[in-house]
């Protein structure tokens, strides 16, 4: 997945990581109002939103009449479930590859690469047992501080900083974080493989057999736009509304 | 946790929107009822007030009044002795029941003017469907005047706009109600377009016009069709496009780009028929459903429904144009939202004037069947919003009026009145309609069912102008026999009288008329010279008029300078003929009628009087129109006033 998304995503690499984020959100907003389109029904989303309307006039004109207008709305609310009914085929047929997008954005856009400025954190849970010889090798220019070991639960963490984002945990080699182009994901930690983690979870490698799992806790990544920091999904989530917006114009998508 | 942290309450755009939207419907529900019930007192308070100045003590809670357009009572009284029309035979056993004076002339442009009003046409100014202009020789919508005026806008640019106003003079009465705080509901009443301010709720009827600006259009297209024009209606060619679909381009309002309709035949045989980005499907033959068509006039969108037909060929018929209530681009009703209302709580529905398009069936566009289909479907959409108004309105008044009964009239009354027929039938359906009604009536509330005039047949044309012309009122120019349009053709120099619009003749008065001629002098001898030669008359043996009357002796008020100066009554079967309406010549006075439009009441006023059917027991005898508003003022506690001229029932 992260190969076919790394092919998708290449004609963004090249510019700034905002504008990259902010064309894949406006295509992805398109897309996805056309999807909509394409998967609702569009005639019955159209005739109800005239019977919702109309009740919401309705309720206006009868104010003098607070039975009518308890009725209206009673009828509005109903047909609000209706419309949400509506919508539940379209929402769960982009389910899917919304959720595919939105991992691969975020393990390409929502953290830091490392850097010396700020440490991260590594947490390492064991299966069975804390080896006596853990070793880090960290690369030129990465510090690392002790290690914490709870032998209770079988965990140790320890804290990096570094400049060139790349950080071999023991005999892993593990690479957290990334110095590679914009876009490209940037490695958090590692899990046991199956179908879900593998396609949710695009920013973890494959755990060694004597490790569950290993956690990094790097720094998000913020956007500057005019002036305030946006997360990525902010920028996601607004520039593929607008877009969809537009799009719901263009393309006549009765939402 | 498998999904990415930050997306759990994103489902993308489309869906997003429609979540977002849905709980600020569900907020907007819950705090409009809190609102209503806070102001609520307010409002009840500030009614209670304005009701509590009534002079008169009110008999009851509610009134209701179902206007039936043209329900004859001699076919009412001919169904009664086969048992038929039950509901209607109980209203008048508990109630009351008489034959109903219309007005001079008995059309209801002018007959529901006085029904509104309370007054005879000489205060309310409504003498017919047109009215003539005299200056220029013109025949014009008698109610409606449509003005065009430029404006610049706030960025300097200069903009046409168009606005109407009503002709209509005197006030209906439930602006009288109103200020006593008593709300109406008044549904497609005729000449109440445009809409007049209100307490309560109003959409026009008769005189709405449809996108084209006229009183009712239709397109016809077929493959080897080219554009044309012809009464009702205009012609236009369907091409052949890609993939099995034809396209035809349906033209809308002046300055707009024609729409493009496109048309495929499924392997169901059905077509589908779509317009932008809405679609329709519609069995051969059939009527549709309504598709909303849009035009554009530079950035401003024109919106118009309309209903299809499509015939083998294909031959594709589109009614007329009709304003679409939901997105009006003319105001329909008061508030301007009611229309908007309606449509979403009963669906969209007809909006043009006079709905029907007799038209069609009369050129052949229209089967009978089709026709029907078509009636009875605005009928069902006028009974959804009469439903509505009565289910709404706890109290005050409410009318409606079904034009459904009179269309049908028109076109079917020479195939038969005879249990079976398709008149029977219709007054079946408003019987029907009665007995519903009634069922919704409760204790403390008043039904009315009125007809604004009766109907006989219209078997023979009478062309009044060549009337006028073989006895040396009107002359022609030299080498002018007939006349196709307008009175091009007329030596006014020389022309003493002339017929406009259903039911009149018209002096030419000198400094009165544009090219008038005849002296005041000269005026009472010669109408009264007319009059003598109208009654004389006669077709084989029968007696082509049965009354002529004079504006000045029937009509009083301020309005009688509108007024065709003589009102010929014709006999049962007998009417003016289609061009002498607006002013042509034909090459006989007295010809068959050929036309579908079969059933008629522009007679003498005594042969097609009305019904009127009161739930509660009155002892007035002879009623007429104008007693309704007055007798409805009194029933909920306000003083008709004295201008009125109908009396109390």
């Amino acid at each position: 997945m992260n190969t076919l998304f790394d092919l998708l995503l290449k004609p963004f690499q090249p510019l700034h990581p905002l504008w990259g984020l902010m064309w894949i959100s406006a295509l992805s907003g398109i897309m996805m109002i056309l999807v909509f389109k394409k998967t609702s029904n569009q005639h019955a989303i159209s005739a109800l939103r005239r019977k919702m309307g109309s009740r919401a006039l309705g309720m206006l004109l009868f104010l003098e009449s607070p039975l009518t207008v308890v009725k209206l709305a009673l009828g509005l609310i109903l047909d609000n479930f209706i419309y949400l009914w509506h919508l539940l085929k379209p929402m769960l047929i982009i389910t899917i590859p919304f959720l595919l997008i939105a991992a691969q954005l975020d393990a390409r856009y929502s953290r830091q690469p490392l850097n010396s400025d700020h440490p991260s954190t590594v947490t390492v849970y064991w299966e069975s047992s804390i080896p006596f010889d853990v070793q880090e090798e960290p690369e030129e220019g990465v510090l690392i501080s002790p290690v914490v070991t709870i032998a209770d639960s079988l965990e140790q963490s320890f804290s990096f900083t570094g400049n060139n984002g790349i950080f071999v945990f023991s005999e892993m080699g593990i690479y957290l974080g990334s110095s590679g182009p914009s876009g490209s994901v940037c490695i958090r930690g590692a899990e046991r493989s199956g179908i879900i983690p593998t396609l949710f979870h695009p920013w973890n490698i494959e755990a060694p057999a004597d490790i569950i799992k290993i956690e990094s806790f790097t720094q998000e990544k913020n956007y500057n736009i005019l002036g305030s920091r946006w997360g990525w999904f902010t920028v996601f989530l607004v520039f593929s509304s607008v877009w969809a917006v537009l799009g719901a114009v263009i393309f006549k998508v009765k939402v | 946790m498998i999904f990415p942290t930050l997306a759990h309450g994103y489902i993308g755009p489309g869906a997003g929107f429609g979540i977002l939207t849905s709980f600020v419907v569900f907020l907007n529900a819950i705090a409009v009822s809190l609102l209503s019930f806070l102001f609520w007192p307010i409002i009840a308070l500030i009614r209670s007030v304005k009701k509590s100045k009534r002079p008169l003590a009110a008999q009851c809670k509610k009134v209701v009044i179902l206007g039936l357009d043209g329900l004859s009572p001699h076919l009412v009284e001919k169904y009664w002795a086969n048992g038929d029309l039950p509901n209607l035979k109980k209203l008048a056993d508990n109630g009351s029941y008489n034959r109903m004076r219309t007005t001079t002339p008995g059309v209801s442009p002018v007959a529901w003017s006085s029904f509104q009003t309370g007054v005879n046409p000489g205060k309310h100014g409504i003498f017919d469907f047109l009215a003539a202009d005299r200056k220029r020789y013109l025949a014009v919508l008698s109610s409606v005047k449509t003005k065009t005026s430029s404006r610049r806008n706030f960025f300097g640019i200069k903009k046409e706009e168009v606005s109407s106003s009503l002709l209509r003079m005197s006030k209906p009465f439930w602006s009288l109600l109103g200020k006593y705080g008593i709300r109406s509901t008044i549904i497609r009443v005729p000449i109440t377009y445009p809409p007049e301010p209100l307490d309560g709720r109003l959409l026009s009827g008769m005189c709405v016009p449809d996108l084209r600006g006229s009183q009712g259009s239709y397109t016809v297209m077929a493959p080897h069709g080219d554009k044309t024009s012809f009464t009702g209606g205009i012609g236009c060619r369907l091409e052949q496009g890609e993939k099995e679909w034809w396209v035809g381009s349906v033209p809308g309002p002046d300055g707009c780009k024609p729409v493009d309709v496109l048309l495929k035949q499924g392997k169901d045989k059905r077509w589908e028929i779509v317009s932008g980005d809405e679609g329709i499907k519609v069995e051969p033959e059939k009527l549709s459903e309504w598709l909303t068509l849009c035009y554009r006039s530079g950035r401003t969108k024109v919106k118009g429904i309309a209903r299809f037909r499509v015939t083998d060929g294909p031959v594709v018929y589109c009614t007329a144009l009709h304003v679409d209530p939901s997105s009006p681009v003319i105001p329909l009703s008061h508030p301007v939202h009611y229309s908007r209302y309606l449509a979403g709580a009963v669906g969209q529905f007809a909006t043009l004037g006079l709905a029907e398009d007799t038209w069609a069936l009369s050129n052949g566009h229209l089967d009978e069947k089709s026709f029907l289909s078509m009636a009875w479907a605005y009928y069902e959409e006028r009974k959804r919003m009469f439903t509505n108004a009565l289910v709404n309105g706890k109290d005050g008044l409410t009318v409606c009026v079904f034009d459904t009964s009179d269309r049908i009239q028109h076109m079917f009354w020479g195939s038969g009145l005879e249990p079976g027929s398709v008149i029977h039938s219709m007054y079946l359906e408003m019987d029907k309609l009665v007995g519903e009604t009634v069922k919704r009536m409760k204790n403390n509330e008043r039904l009315v069912v009125m007809s604004d005039h009766g109907f006989t047949s219209f078997h023979t044309c009478i062309d009044f102008n060549k009337w006028l012309v073989d006895n040396g009122y009107m002359v022609l120019e030299e080498g002018v026999d007939t006349i196709d349009a307008s009175y091009h053709g007329v030596d006014w120099s020389r022309t003493r009288a002339y017929a406009m619009g259903l039911s009149g003749i018209n002096l030419n008065i000198r400094n009165r008329e544009g090219k008038g001629i005849v002296r005041k002098a000269h005026v009472d001898s010669l109408m009264k010279e007319i009059r003598e030669k109208l009654l004389q008359l006669k077709d084989k043996d029968n007696s082509v008029i049965k009354s002529v009357k004079f504006a000045r002796d029937i009509y009083t008020g301020g309005y009688i300078d509108r007024s065709p100066d003589i009102i010929p009554g014709t006999s049962a079967g007998y009417r003016a003929d289609w061009g002498c309406v607006t002013g042509c010549v034909g090459s006989k006075v007295i010809y068959p009628n050929d036309k579908h439009w079969n059933g008629d009441h522009c007679h003498d006023s005594d042969l097609v009087k009305g019904v009127l059917f009161t739930s509660w027991k009155h002892e007035t005898s002879n009623p007429s129109i104008m007693d309704v508003a007055p007798s409805v003022l009194k029933m909920l506690g306000v003083k008709p006033p004295t201008y009125m001229d109908g009396r109390v029932l």
